[in-house]
This record gives C-alpha cells, structure tokens and sequence, in this order.
C-alpha cells in the first residue's frame, strides 16, 4: 500500500509547506528589530523542520519512527529555547527599558 | 549493550551526577549563609574538585578505549567478523549506535574536562569568594562540560542536534550569567539571537538529509544513504549539508558565522569566554569532524561544491581573523579575533582528515585492518592527528592566555592592552607566563602551538602534494597568517617587556589562578618535549577511530 495513494496528497507539498514557513522565518529573522519578534521567527523555522520530519517520516515507509521521534525532540528543546530566550531578552528589558536588537550595542566595534 | 559500554561514558554521567550535587548544596547552603555547610565545603571548591575525579575517568576512559579498539582490530585481523562495535554504545531500536566512544571521542571528551576544570580555577580568581548564584554558575558549567564531552561522541542526527543545543543553551545562560552588566546581558542576548537561528537553519539541513537518505538518523546509514542515487551530488543533497554545516560553523565562530563571536567574548564574563573559546569549539570540532567524514563520499572530496565552500570560509577566518585582531585595543577582543583565525588552522586540518578518508577510498575504522596498517605506514607521522594535538595545545596556551587576562585585569580593573605596558617590572611571573602563551598561539617554537601548526600544515602539505594543490595552498596561507598573527601577539609582549608602564604597586593573584597558569604554562612548554607519545597516542587515536563506519550485529 503506498501511504501518498492512501493519502491522496503527495509529500512534495508537506516539502512545500515546509519550506515556505521556513523561508518566512528566515525573512522574519532579517526584517524584525524587535527580540521577541526575532524569537517568534525562530519558532517557525523550527516548525518547518518539524514539518519536514514528519513528511518524511510518515510517506518514506520506515521500519521506525525515527522522523517522528525527531520532531519530538525538537518540540521539546524549542519549549526550553523559549524559556532560555525570554529570560535573556527580560533580563534585556530591565537592564535597556527596550529589547530593540538594533540599538543594543554597548560595547564598540 | 554491555557494562564496559557504561564505563565509557562514566565521565558524562558522574558529572551530571555531580553537578546536581552541587546544585543541591548551593540550596543548603543558601539557607545559612555564614556557617553550616558551606562554611565546610564550598561549593565553589566542590566544583572543581568533582570536576577533577572526572577528569581522572576521562583519563582513564581514553586508556580502556584505545585498549577496546585495539582488541576490535586485532580481531578484524584474525578475520572475526565483530565489526567495530566494541566501542559502539547504546544501541537503539533502530539498531544503531546513537554514541560512538571511539579514542577519538575518548580524547576530545578529555580536552572538554581538563579545559572545564582549568575554566573554574579561573572563575575562582574571576569571581572570588562572595559570587551571586554561585551554585547555578558551577553546575551550568559542569552541565556544559557532560553536553561537550558527549558531542564527542554522537554518531546519529538525533544525538548530534540533542547535544548540540544543550550545549548552546546553558552557554547562552552562562554568556548572560551577570545579569546586572549590560555587556553580559547584551552578550548574552547576541549568542542566542545568532544560536538559535543557526540551530533552526541546521535542522532544517538535517531534516532534508534525514529524508534524502531514506530516513536514517544515524550518520552510518546516512554515509550509506548518501551514494545512493546521486544524492550527494543532488542540489538539495547540497542545501542539505551547507544548511547543517552552518550550525556546526556556528559553534566555531567560522566566518561568516562569527558575528556573534566579538561581543559576546567581549561582554560574557572572561571565564565564560575561555569556555566558549576553548570548550565549545572542541566539541564543535569533533562533531564536524564526524560529519565530514560521513557525508564525504569516497573519491568525491574535490569534486563537491561544499568542499570548496569550506576551502574559502577556512581562508577568510584565517585572514579576517587576523586582520582584524591587528587593530584591537582590547585583549579580550584581541582573543576572540584570534580565536577565529585558530580555528581557520584547524580546520585546514580537519579538510586534509576528510581529504585522507576521501583519497584511500576508506572511512576511519574501516574493519579492514590490513589497509588501515598499510595506510597508516604511508601517513604518519604527519596526518590527520594534527587536529587532535593542535586542540590540547590549543587548550593549554588559550586558557593560560585568559587566565592571566583575568588575573591582571581584576587587579588593573580594565581589559585594555595599553594596561599591559611595563608589567614585567609588576609581576614578572604573569608576564612571562602571557608572553610564553602568546608566542606559542604565534605558533613560535620550542612551543605547543609549534608543534599543533607543524602537523597540520605538514599534514595538509604530505596529503595535499599527492593531488589536492588546495591544500598546499591552504597550508601556505595558515603560514602567512601565522606570521601576521605574530604581529599582534608580540606587540602586547613587547609592550610587557620594554615599555615604562604606571609603577602601581606589584600584581599578586590568587592561589586558583596561579595554579591554572603554572598548569598551563607547564604543558605549554612540555608538549614539545613529550611530541613522541602525543604523536604516537593521537596516532592510534585517529587511526582505530570509528566515526563513520560503527556498525552493530543487530543492523545486519
């Protein structure tokens, strides 16, 4: 049984999706000033990834799981990188009252 | 899996064991701040101690594991069909080994502990005696040392970008660790924008590598994978790896991934920035070293686009590294350019390794003994194992840098090389000291970083004249750069030993620092005269190394 009949949708366009959010995430990561906003780009970058992990997973036919359990793991570790980045970016706040990343340069080039 | 398995990664579980130890006693102590536990055992001498008895199982993991190794290849030699799973460990359901404690591992995972436990006799001398959170910061940096030591060692997609990320996230913790300074927080803030963004776009390779090779996690079947219907040579086999490669490049500071590298060296607090010098590239190291072999099909190193990629990036670190540390003023700055260029060193180490696997048509640890004996009678001495020795010299001569760095400039209260003028009539030791780690980082002999640059630019020039000109050239321009670097270092000697500086009153460190500066000065200068076993031991190290090829019964 091929799971793309059984699904009707070929994994290319999971592959597209996926690559589209990433592609945003990247574009967000360039455009954003805002640290929270950079954070949130990251967050959908992962996802993409997850995305792909998933496709794969799920159309490649594996004896395993791996692709699943991979994106897993990532869902687990872009929980802790959240917490790690907005501890960071407060402790940005109290110490610059803004958390713009363009204008945090204390030290000179 | 087996008890000897257990045993060698013994020195990543005692010291996560540790670290909650210490975690815990900086809660007791907490609690009755000027006597009761603390007052009998520190906390702050509790983390380096601890991290010492991890350094003598690392010691000792690195004797068992070139003694497995060699027992698997003296079996392969008999003709016993036991592969190299001996120092395969924990294997999966899958089949697979998700760590692979080969000798290899077995020394870098070394280098991370001693460089770990040099780091906290400077935090010592950095923080002194009443540190905020001094319990948070030891075990964060214990918690580093297990991710690192583990990286060493992770042979599958899954472990690599596990450890990886843990490793990143407590540095990103430990960067920002004084929350009140705003050039930590700052340096703080820059590590994680530019980490995470490289951790995102590195899955995103990994997650194509995972599915162009048929869905195999572990770098064995995806060396296997890879040759398979051209996907090596495909254009998303090609985004693939230069998408995982710019994590990796990441965590070395390579350029053009270095941005982060200046202000967050210059901002972390210094012991912090030993450690991401120091710690973290070794593990960075290892795991491209382990990639690259894997992903480099045989007989197609020059032929891949990537491979040139990495042939540019290595020679403008070199280049940008050292051009720009030409115009610092301050040392810890200074440090962090040169680090990039030493990293461009050793990565003309690592090519000419992936150059050695690509050439002989063999990846490390092939079962087959007999080609691996013949290949080692035509390599050595001068081989890939340049980049393990350049690492511990590396390791000795950067943190002995930092350690007087910390010293002098908690005395002096400033960072600035222009403070560093006349130092030899305040404290002639710690002048000598940073005048031997800066001419050996100059790669000026009779020092450890001498003999790091001779093996590898011998290395890249031995492999690199049987038909890789790139390499030649790359040894040439390492070099070059050398010798520019030269300028730099011996300015701030020069400025030590003959200029009139402020006659303040002499310059006396702690006893930590002390201790970190003599260790680091002694192997500085004695790596040379020991080159003979460390040459020999690194040989064997690298040569019954299993990174690409470890295989298990269970996977056939």
């Amino acid at each position: 049984m091929s799971h793309s009949l059984a699904y009707g949708i070929p994994i290319s366009w999971f592959l597209t999706v996926g690559a589209m959010l990433f592609c945003i995430g990247l574009f967000g990561m360039m455009v954003r000033r805002s640290a929270i906003g950079m954070l949130l780009s990251i967050e959908l970058m992962l996802n993409a990834a997850n995305i792909n992990l998933v496709a794969f997973g799920s159309y490649l036919k594996l004896p395993s799981i791996a692709g699943q359990v991979f994106a897993i793991f990532v869902i687990t570790l872009a929980a802790a990188e959240a917490a790690v980045g907005l501890a960071i970016v407060i402790n940005i706040y109290r110490n610059e009252q803004h958390i713009d990343a363009d204008k945090i340069s204390v030290m000179k080039m | 899996m087996h008890i000897g398995h257990i045993i060698l990664i013994s020195p990543a579980i005692w010291m996560a064991f540790a670290a909650i130890v210490v975690l815990l006693l900086g809660v007791v102590a907490a609690k009755r701040p000027d006597k009761g536990l603390d007052h009998y055992f520190p906390t702050q001498y509790a983390a380096p101690l601890f991290t010492a008895i991890g350094l003598l199982l690392s010691g000792a993991v690195v004797w068992w594991s070139l003694m497995l190794a060699g027992v698997t290849s003296q079996a392969a030699i008999n003709g016993e069909a036991t592969s190299v799973s001996a120092t395969g460990l924990f294997v999966t359901s899958g089949g697979h080994a998700q760590l692979t404690v080969d000798p290899f591992a077995a020394v870098i995972s070394f280098i991370a502990l001693a460089g770990t436990f040099i780091v906290m006799l400077i935090s010592l001398e950095h923080f002194g005696e009443h540190q905020a959170h001094k319990a948070e910061y030891y075990t964060l940096l214990m918690f580093a040392a297990v991710a690192a030591s583990l990286a060493a060692a992770a042979s599958d997609l899954i472990a690599i970008y596990l450890l990886i990320e843990f490793l990143s996230m407590v540095s990103y913790i430990l960067a920002a660790y004084a929350k009140t300074d705003r050039r930590s927080a700052e340096a703080g803030l820059k590590y994680f924008l530019y980490g995470a963004a490289c951790s995102a776009i590195m899955l995103y390779g990994m997650s194509l590598l995972f599915g162009i090779t048929g869905g195999n996690t572990s770098l064995s079947a995806i060396a296997a994978g890879f040759t398979i219907g051209g996907a090596a040579s495909s254009g998303i086999g090609w985004v693939a790896i230069v998408f995982t490669l710019v994590g990796l490049g990441f965590k070395l500071a390579l350029v053009p991934f270095h941005f982060w590298a200046p202000d967050t060296y210059e901002g972390a607090p210094t012991p912090v920035t030993a450690f991401l010098s120091v710690v973290s590239k070794a593990a960075g190291l290892a795991v491209i070293v382990r990639f690259l072999t894997v992903v480099a099909t045989p007989g197609s190193a020059g032929t891949l686009a990537w491979y040139w990629i990495l042939v540019v990036l290595t020679t403008l670190s070199m280049f940008y590294g050292n051009l720009v540390a030409i115009w610092q003023r301050n040392i810890k700055r200074m440090l962090a350019y040169s680090s990039i260029a030493q990293v461009g060193y050793i990565m003309v180490g690592v090519l000419t390794a992936m150059h050695v696997f690509t050439r002989s048509g063999i990846l490390m640890g092939a079962p087959d003994a007999s080609v691996r004996a013949n290949i080692s009678d035509k390599l050595l001495p001068w081989d890939i194992q340049g980049v393990l020795i350049y690492l511990l010299a590396y390791l000795f001569m950067n943190l002995g840098a930092f350690a007087v760095v910390i010293a002098v400039g908690n005395r002096l209260g400033s960072d600035s090389i222009d403070n560093y003028a006349g130092l030899m009539k305040r404290s002639p030791f710690y002048a000598s000291a940073l005048a031997v780690f800066l001419v050996s980082l100059a790669g000026i002999p009779p020092t450890a970083g001498f003999l790091g640059k001779f093996f590898i630019f011998g290395g890249a020039i031995k492999i690199g004249i049987l038909g890789s000109p790139e390499l030649v050239v790359l040894a040439a321009i390492g070099v070059v750069n050398s010798i520019i670097s030269a300028y730099y270092y011996l300015n701030v000697v020069r400025l030590m030993f003959f200029t009139e500086g402020e006659c303040k009153p002499s310059i006396v460190g702690s006893a930590a620092a002390n201790v970190a500066i003599t260790i680091s000065l002694v192997l500085t200068l004695g790596l040379i005269v020991f080159a003979k076993p460390v040459s020999d031991l690194t040989a064997k190290a690298v040569y019954t190394s299993s990174p690409a090829s470890v295989t298990t019964p269970a996977e056939r």
